[in-house]
């Protein structure tokens, strides 16, 4: 069926799979420097790091957001 | 005549007309993304100016992990879901579904869970910003359970089996996804810091 996405199931679940691990190793080194950094402006910097890429991840490879300008249905 | 002419050519291509919709629903819904996503920032804003970079010393950080983790794992659900139904993949995609609206669930009862012992009054600077960024950040999670819950019961039909019919799926995952990215940074901010 044309459905308008690229690659099969299965290597689309592999790829969110991947992403998930990802941002779960990340979720978990926000946890670990937080409690083991002191220095605020250290712990800051790294934690809005994190986030960024966090978001980054989600918005690409979850929320699709080049479907915007490059739609769905082109293959 | 010309725009006889296009309406008829419209018509001629249903497919490349559903699409056509699909891309300007997506644009809406990414600019109501956005408009939202400034009344986040402005409450985490807040929380800086209010209550600078401090938390409260007995905030259960346990708890706070938890929760995170429940969110995102529902995020990979929300996505595994819409894959499926993008794939034609209908019993599956509402599986997954169904399990995204659990952990959504979940994680509302965490943070109730988390006010009901929470060791700070609501008057207080990081009280404030904690009771504020959680409320509406669940009031966001709530309301996409109800847009899971509504896709969930009337994709019992294969109504959202073909490409563009897909896209309320699409959508109503996007918003989880969302949901997820205000929580990304609402989480460091009101658990992490020191």
């Amino acid at each position: 069926m044309s459905n308008g996405n690229h690659g099969g199931e299965a290597a689309q679940q592999r790829r969110g799979l991947m992403v998930f691990l990802a941002l779960a190793v990340l979720t978990v080194v926000e946890y670990i420097v937080a409690v083991s950094l002191s220095s605020t402006p250290l712990l800051v910097t790294l934690l809005a790091l994190a986030a960024g890429a966090k978001c980054w991840a989600i918005t690409v490879y979850f929320m699709h957001v080049s479907r915007l300008w490059r739609g769905e249905e082109v293959h | 005549m010309a725009a006889a002419v296009s309406h008829g050519h419209e018509h001629a291509d249903p497919v490349a007309h559903a699409w056509h919709r699909v891309r300007i629903n997506r644009l809406g819904l990414w600019l109501f993304l956005i408009s939202d996503g400034a009344l986040f920032a402005i409450f985490a804003a807040s929380r800086f100016y209010i209550a600078g970079t401090a938390i409260d010393a007995h905030l259960n950080q346990l708890l706070g992990l938890a929760i995170t983790s429940l969110l995102l794992l529902s995020s990979f659900s929300a996505y595994r879901a819409e894959t499926a139904f993008a794939h034609g993949n209908t019993a599956h995609g509402r599986t997954m579904l169904l399990a995204t609206i659990l952990m959504g669930l979940l994680f509302v009862g965490g943070v109730a869970y988390e006010w009901s012992i929470a060791e700070f009054a609501a008057s207080e600077a990081y009280g404030t910003a904690f009771f504020s960024m959680t409320g509406m950040h669940a009031f966001h999670v709530v309301t996409g359970l109800l847009f899971l819950g509504v896709i969930w019961a009337r994709s019992g039909s294969g109504r959202y089996s073909q490409g563009p019919q897909v896209w309320p799926v699409t959508a109503v995952v996007i918003y989880w996804h969302f949901v997820d990215v205000v929580w990304v940074f609402f989480y460091p901010t009101l658990y992490l810091l020191k």
